[in-house]
């Protein structure tokens, strides 16, 4: 049922990576599976601006990346929360929080 | 000093974008494979899942910034252009430069430039003793990845020795300028 699943909204993709990867280290593959996976199948991460967004967040040093032996015995490249990326991730998570609530408040509201 | 780097690091980085996608590619497609897809379908719309690897790496380029070099070359081209354009400017521009740093002062200048340099030789040596032990400790954890690049540690060195002999040039340049007749009679 594609109409069930849900565009990621501009600048969530850096959050919901920060957040994945916060559980342990994994490759770019496991991270869009893990985010459709908790999600229940309603956020697919477009897989063309994902690896993007993992390079991007490495060069600012919020993931570190190294290379070894996946599940299969082949090489990939894992990805890792550093300690900037902890601060940051503990960040925007609070922007969205604040975010969410102010939304729901406006929602909620009756004529 | 980074464009610097990616410059000589760029064949190692495409190989590394292309082992990068070209896994996730292969576990997509396994994956599909598994849910009953043809091999040959599953191999297609993992690819075009992921917008062709082609397109993905040079996105992963531009987050790199190698495309920096390219553009600095553009730019060198733009100023070219542009003192072709204003040949007179640019002419009263490098001969004022030219004077600036001009004979009068070379031998001030020397002195000046040779002690911010030995410092920076002295920054240099250390830091390449370091950047040897440090390199023994990662080549354990890095794959497929010389940790020795001959190239890239006497591009650094040169480069290093490049800026602080410009940053040790403007002291110089204004003690070169100090008007001897000034300081005697302040004294």
């Amino acid at each position: 049922m594609p109409s069930a699943k849900a565009d990621l909204l501009q600048g969530t993709l850096d959050l919901l990576i920060l957040k994945v990867v916060a559980l342990g280290p994994l490759h770019g593959y496991g991270i869009s599976q893990r985010i459709r996976q908790i999600s229940n199948d309603v956020l697919q991460v477009q897989q063309g601006s994902l690896y993007p967004a993992l390079h991007r967040l490495e060069q600012r040093g919020w993931l570190s990346a190294t290379w070894s032996e996946s599940e299969t015995g082949r090489p990939a490249k894992f990805y890792k929360l550093s300690a900037k990326g902890r601060k940051q991730l503990a960040a925007q998570e609070q922007t969205w929080q604040r975010l969410t609530g102010a939304i729901t408040l406006i929602l909620q509201t009756t004529e | 000093m980074r464009w610097l780097k990616s410059l000589f690091a760029r064949e190692r980085r495409e190989r590394e974008f292309d082992c990068e996608l070209q896994f996730h590619l292969d576990a997509a497609t396994r994956q599909k494979i598994a849910h009953g897809i043809l091999p040959e379908e599953a191999r297609r719309q993992a690819m075009l899942e992921l917008g062709g690897k082609e397109q993905t790496a040079r996105q992963l380029r531009d987050v790199h910034g190698i495309a920096f070099a390219e553009r600095a070359r553009a730019d060198l081209k733009a100023g070219l252009r542009l003192m072709r354009r204003a040949p007179g400017f640019s002419a009263a521009v490098i001969l004022t430069l030219a004077l600036g740093i001009g004979a009068m002062r070379s031998q001030i200048t020397a002195r000046f430039l040779a002690q911010g340099l030995r410092v920076a030789l002295i920054g240099c040596a250390c830091g390449l003793l370091l950047a040897l032990a440090s390199s023994r400790l990662l080549a354990g954890m890095l794959f497929g990845v010389s940790t020795f690049d001959a190239v890239t540690l006497i591009g650094v060195i040169l480069l290093i020795l490049l800026v602080a002999g410009f940053a040790a040039l403007v002291p110089a340049l204004r003690a070169s300028r100090t008007d001897p007749m000034r300081v005697l009679r302040e004294q």
